[in-house]
This record gives C-alpha cells, structure tokens and sequence, in this order.
C-alpha cells in the first residue's frame, strides 16, 4: 500500500522561491495566519454584536470579542517569545467565513432566525481557531518552544470552552425559536 | 444585561435583510445544505491533488479514505435534498474556497516530504473542523424542523467526519510532525531540539 517517496518525487507540485524548508516555517506561516484572523474578527465581532437579538447570545459575543482581543495579544506575545516578527498575512479560509456570514445577514430578518445563523456562523469561526491553534500547539511541542506551546495551549482551551457555549445557546432556545418563526409556506412536514 | 429585542431593532449597525430574505430557520437550513453540497463537491476535486502530494504512505491511504467518504457525502446529500423536497443546487462556499486556497497555497510553499505532509494535514483538520461545524448546526436544524430522516444521514456524516478528524490528529502525532521537525533547516532549530535528534 501507499506510494514510495521516491515515485511521489515525480508528480510534486513546483516549489517557490519562498518556500518552507522547514516545520517551523510551517509553524511561522500558521501563526501570522491565525494573526490576521484573529485582528479581523475583533473588528467583526462588534457587528455580530448589533445584528444578534437575544441578550444571551449579545453577552456570549461581548466576551467573544474580549476573549479574541486577549487572543491577539497573547499571539504577539507569540512572536516575541520565539522571535517571530508579527505580521499577519491574510487568511483566506477565515475571509471566506466572515463573507459567509455577512451573506448570512443580509439574507435574514433581525430575530431569532439571524440569531441561529449568527450561532452558526460563529461556531465555524471557532472550529477554524481550534484546528489552528490544535496544530500550532503541536508544532510548537515538536519544536521545543514550550513557553509558546503553553500560551497556544491556553487560547485553545477558551475556543474549545466558547464552542461549548455557542453550542449551548443553539440548543436551548434559539433553534427552536427560529422554528417557530418560520414562514408557513416554508414548512414541509 | 443583554439589550431588549426593541431597542436591537434600533442600533445603528443592524442590517436590513434583503428581498429575498429567507424568513425561517428552514431558509437557513436550505443555504447551509447548499453551501456544504459545493464544499463537498470542490472537496471531491482538490482531494486527488493532495493524494498525489503526500509522502507518507499512512497520509495517502487515509487522504484515500476521505476521498471515496466525500464522494459518500455527496450521495448522502443528494438524498436529503430528495428527502426534504429541497432542490439539490450548490451555493458557492466562500469559506471552503477559502481554505482550499490555502491548502494549495501550503502545498506551494513546501518541498515534498515530512514538511508538506505536516502542512497537508495542518489543512486537513481545517477542512474537517468546517465540515463537522456544518453538520452540526444542519443535525441541529434538521431535529427541530422535525426531518427525521434528514437528520439521520446527518448525524451518520458527522460521526465519520468527526473520526477522519481524529485519524488526522493521530498520524500528525505519531510521527510527521516529530519528522518535519527533524527535517528543518539547521538555523532554524531553537531550544535543545538538537539534543533530541
């Protein structure tokens, strides 16, 4: 099973000038992602916050932005420990959640539907996080920087913690809400 | 705390929902089974490029793997779709175009071998993380719109994206990243790595 490496070796894509000779590459491009990602959402957050109904759901997003805003500076943190320089380079994956979700907005009225979409779309934000900083954190094991590992390990705990909350919000009221906002022609049963 | 439903209405920042403005949770139902249904699909045709950049014979198998699942996923939600009475169209995924991008990018930036194959599945669990968000808000969704049936194939989904997430986690801890790291140009080792080795 599985193809030698030296037979793989002949369909490689072409390497750029500017590629990763290493893990800790990886590691430097997956930090300055996140960087960016983190710095856009601080600026997204505050109209997730305006667009949501529920007073619950308002406050888990209020403490979102506070936890994001931490995050922020714990990454800058980051890049000093390991000698990193902080600049963020755009993160396309988390650009299209965020266009995702402003999409999400304009197609809903202000209510309990928005509400579930916002939930939705902030569980996608926070999926991304933890498969980021879960293989930053391992990378940065491997690589020895365990002052760094530790502060990745801590930012990834508060994302795991705030999925649970957004998850608990949905389930406990909003979703069901939302359903019963439906508009009679849309229910198929 | 919290702001009464009134006074939302009148902030500032509040966004008029457009004409075609889907007014019930089924709506949003309906664009997240559209939005999957193209992340799946763009999936089925980015899969085959990463197969055919892993090294490791273990990554390749289980990029294998996932290929022939998506195609299943794919199935599935033609079936919902059919289930539901809900037209099986795709809606650009702005977010998997997103990290497609980023996994070519990855793919770019790295020789083949240990360090592309760490960056490989660095993506991998980025995919699947969306793909198990997705599904878990659609399982949710499909309960309370009462689709038994939908929520069912749903839930089968998310169980098999939630253990291709755990695979990935596994072959990056047993070995990969450990090689990748092995594989790391010299003035880049910090701390006591060289001890290691």
């Amino acid at each position: 099973m599985g193809t030698a490496y030296n037979k793989r070796e002949d369909n490689k894509g072409n390497v750029n000038a500017n590629s990763a000779h290493g893990l800790r590459d990886l590691f430097e491009f997956g930090l300055k992602d996140i960087y960016w990602a983190e710095k856009v959402l601080s600026k997204t957050l505050p109209k997730m916050v305006q667009n949501a109904s529920s007073p619950e759901l308002v406050n888990t997003l209020k403490k979102q932005l506070s936890e994001t805003e931490k995050h922020v500076s714990r990454l800058e943190e980051i890049f000093k420990s390991s000698g990193i320089e902080p600049t963020a380079k755009k993160c396309d994956a988390m650009a299209g959640i965020i266009k995702e979700s402003n999409n999400m907005i304009k197609d809903t009225d202000i209510g309990v539907v928005r509400d579930a979409g916002i939930i939705a779309a902030e569980q996608k934000v926070i999926h991304y996080e933890i498969a980021s900083y879960g293989t930053l954190h391992a990378f940065a094991k491997t690589l020895g920087e365990t002052k760094v590992a530790k502060l990745l390990a801590k930012t990834l705990k508060e994302d795991k913690k705030a999925d649970a909350s957004f998850t608990g919000i949905a389930l406990a009221a909003i979703n069901n809400s939302a359903s019963r906002a439906d508009a009679i022609t849309n229910i198929r049963m | 705390m919290g702001t009464p439903y009134k006074k939302q209405e009148e902030a500032k920042g509040f966004a008029e929902a457009n004409s075609e403005a889907s007014n019930g949770l089924r709506g949003l139902f309906e664009g997240g089974l559209k939005d999957i249904y193209c992340a799946e699909k763009a999936l089925m045709k980015t899969l085959p490029n990463m197969v055919e950049n892993a090294s490791s014979p273990e990554l390749a198998n289980t990029l294998k793997n996932h290929l022939n699942e998506t195609k299943e996923h794919v199935s599935r939600l033609e079936e919902i779709f059919e289930s539901t009475g809900i037209k099986a169209t795709a809606k650009k995924s702005e977010a998997m175009e997103g990290l497609i991008n980023e996994s070519n990018g990855i793919i770019a930036k790295t020789e083949i071998g240990n360090v592309r194959d760490a960056g490989i599945i660095a993506t991998g669990q980025k995919v699947k993380k969306y793909e198990i968000a997705t599904y878990d808000t659609l399982h949710a969704y499909a309960n309370t719109l009462g689709e038994n049936k939908a929520a069912n194939l749903l839930a089968m989904t998310l169980n098999e994206q939630r253990k291709a997430d755990a695979t990935l986690n596994e072959i990056a801890q047993s070995n990969i990243n450990f090689n990748a790291s092995g594989a790391n140009s010299i003035e880049n080792i910090k701390n006591n790595f060289l001890e290691k080795q």
